[in-house]
């Protein structure tokens, strides 16, 4: 076999690994497929993800089985309003051995590679700040101490919609920090009834998962996803709408360049999952609401006219 | 294959097909003036009707022809007629310079696709059926010109098929054949005498009596060449020995 017959393999091989982490995930997760997707998408793509949906509807659930699918480290904070931010980074503990006495640092459960924040938005803007280093640039400063995160690490945090009583909306600095933006929706009868079945004949439900994926093979994807090749044209495309975010009346302000680049990272990965090896335009279209719809505000007369984010981004897909 | 290559047999491609498409265009037209020369007699000067004017006239014909249709080559051609090849054409070609396990894995899928697509895809296929079916007709019809006389000219036209002249009229009248019976021919037989005939033959070939009627007698020899000084029977002749000949 040759070099170029490797090249494809290889792919192939990729693909058929995320064909195989979607079907583990569905030993637990029923329906959801787009939610699935565009989380392997951000996972990926190595960003951060913000979900949002009403409880139960099984976001926990959902990162839970992903890490365990694709060999991460997991770890779970529930965000309250009386959360420190030193209880997600950890903190310097007087540690007596014998004759010595010292500091020293005990990590945080942010020190793990699949960080679930359960109700972000329940948390204090400076609670929800102590993640914004961890988020960006995968390291959290203790004191006057940096400590590096392990890789990959990503944060899958979750909202409850803003309505919901005793919730904090997160800065828009923090929002933008998050790749995507996923609403889960409500199942649909045939997938509740599936899910209740599942869920209700065991005294603990515990699927029989398989780790698809190592740690090197998930790096080596997300490699994988950066190199796809994508065309002028699409990539221009996508720069373009978001720069069009910038300039419509019904909206207070527009997507940063961050969007910008998420949007085409996403579009890689999609097409990855698609196993296609070039970035398509559906590619850019599929993702541009998940990508977007975090990153603007409606205006004050937009949201007076009763418009929401995902029509106003609808109308920027041509 | 390095995408540059592929990029460049598409190209080729292009131009193969282009060119398949000129020489057609310059065979039928070729066909068609050779054709019309001989049939319409058309009124052209001596040295346009050599037919190696005419090819070179068509060779001509078949550049400009090949150029035009060249002139406006772009990927997306192939993008139009291969929906398959859509985004990865020019994918591929906004990554020439990548050198990645992805972009090679492109390249190979592009390759792949390109062996089924190829020149294939952009060839007008009712057209170039059209026209071979169109120069197998002219080319018959250039077959069958063959077999008629190509040496025809406008001069023997007019000498078959024009009135006859007011000389030649006359003598035709005055020709008038008369059927005489063996014995006028040959004489009573009652007053033949064998004794007094004296026969000779030869069984060597006379050299006028061979070209004319090697089997004749002397006496139809006579009548012939009395035939013969007629101008009429001259062309009689001549058409005869041509048929003959044929």
């Amino acid at each position: 076999m040759n070099i170029k017959g490797r090249d494809s393999d290889k792919y192939k091989k990729a693909n058929k690994k995320i064909a195989e982490i979607k079907e583990e995930i569905s030993k637990v997760i029923v329906g959801q497929e787009k939610i699935v997707e565009q989380t392997l998408i951000a996972i990926l793509s190595d960003g951060n993800l913000l979900l949002e949906s009403n409880p139960g509807l099984g976001k926990t659930k959902l990162t839970e089985t992903i890490s365990k699918v694709i060999g991460l480290e997991f770890s779970r904070i529930q965000n309250t309003p009386d959360l420190m931010p030193s209880d997600i980074t950890g903190t310097h503990i007087i540690n007596e051995s014998g004759d010595k006495t010292e500091f020293e640092f005990q990590e945080g459960p942010i020190f793990a590679n699949m960080v679930l924040a359960d109700e972000i938005n329940r948390a204090t803007p400076k609670t929800q700040s102590a993640l914004l280093e961890a988020m960006q640039e995968k390291q959290v400063t203790v004191g006057n101490r940096t400590y590096s995160l392990d890789n990959p690490f990503f944060l899958i945090a979750t909202q409850n919609p803003l309505e919901h009583e005793g919730t904090y909306p997160l800065p828009e600095a923090q929002r933008d920090r998050f790749m995507m933006k996923l609403e889960l929706d409500y199942p649909e009868e045939q997938e509740e009834q599936e899910i209740v079945e599942r869920f209700t004949t065991e005294l603990e439900f515990a699927a029989d998962l398989k780790q698809v994926v190592s740690k090197p093979s998930l790096i080596k994807l997300q490699e994988f996803t950066r190199q796809m090749p994508v065309a002028n044209d699409i990539r221009n495309y996508a720069v373009s709408i978001v720069k069009e975010t910038r300039s419509i009346e019904e909206l207070k302000y527009g997507a940063s360049p961050r969007a910008s680049i998420n949007l085409v990272i996403a579009g890689k990965a999609r097409a990855l999952m698609e196993g296609r090896n070039h970035v398509s335009k559906n590619d850019i279209d599929e993702m541009v609401k998940p990508i977007l719809r975090h990153r603007i505000a409606l205006s004050f007369e937009a949201e007076k006219k009763g418009k929401n984010k995902d029509e106003i981004i609808e109308g920027l897909i041509h | 294959m390095r995408i540059e290559q592929l990029i460049k047999t598409l190209k080729r491609e292009f131009y193969k097909v282009n060119f398949l498409q000129s020489t057609l265009d310059s065979v039928i037209l070729f066909l068609i003036l050779n054709t019309l020369q001989i049939f319409v007699q058309l009124p052209l000067p001596t040295a346009l009707a050599d037919y190696k004017v005419i090819a070179a006239f068509s060779g001509i014909f078949l550049l400009l022809n090949f150029f035009y249709r060249s002139r406006n080559y772009n990927i997306e051609i192939y993008e139009n007629e291969n929906p398959e090849l859509n985004e990865l054409l020019r994918t591929a070609k906004d990554n020439v310079d990548k050198n990645n396990t992805a972009s090679r894995a492109l390249f190979n899928e592009i390759k792949e696709i390109s062996r089924n697509v190829s020149s294939e895809s952009i060839i007008p296929n009712n057209q170039i059926l059209g026209k071979t079916l169109l120069i197998g007709v002219l080319s018959i019809g250039v077959v069958m010109t063959g077999t008629i006389d190509t040496e025809l000219n406008s001069e023997t036209l007019e000498t078959l098929w024009d009135e006859p002249d007011e000389e030649t009229t006359e003598n035709t009248s005055e020709f008038d054949y008369e059927l005489l019976d063996g014995e006028e021919i040959l004489g009573d037989h009652n007053e033949l005498n064998p004794e007094d005939m004296d026969i000779n033959y030869d069984t060597s070939p006379q050299e006028d009596t061979a070209q004319t009627a090697p089997f004749a007698s002397q006496q139809e020899v006579d009548s012939l060449q009395q035939f013969e000084e007629d101008p009429s029977f001259e062309l009689s002749k001549e058409y005869l020995q041509r048929i003959r000949e044929d």
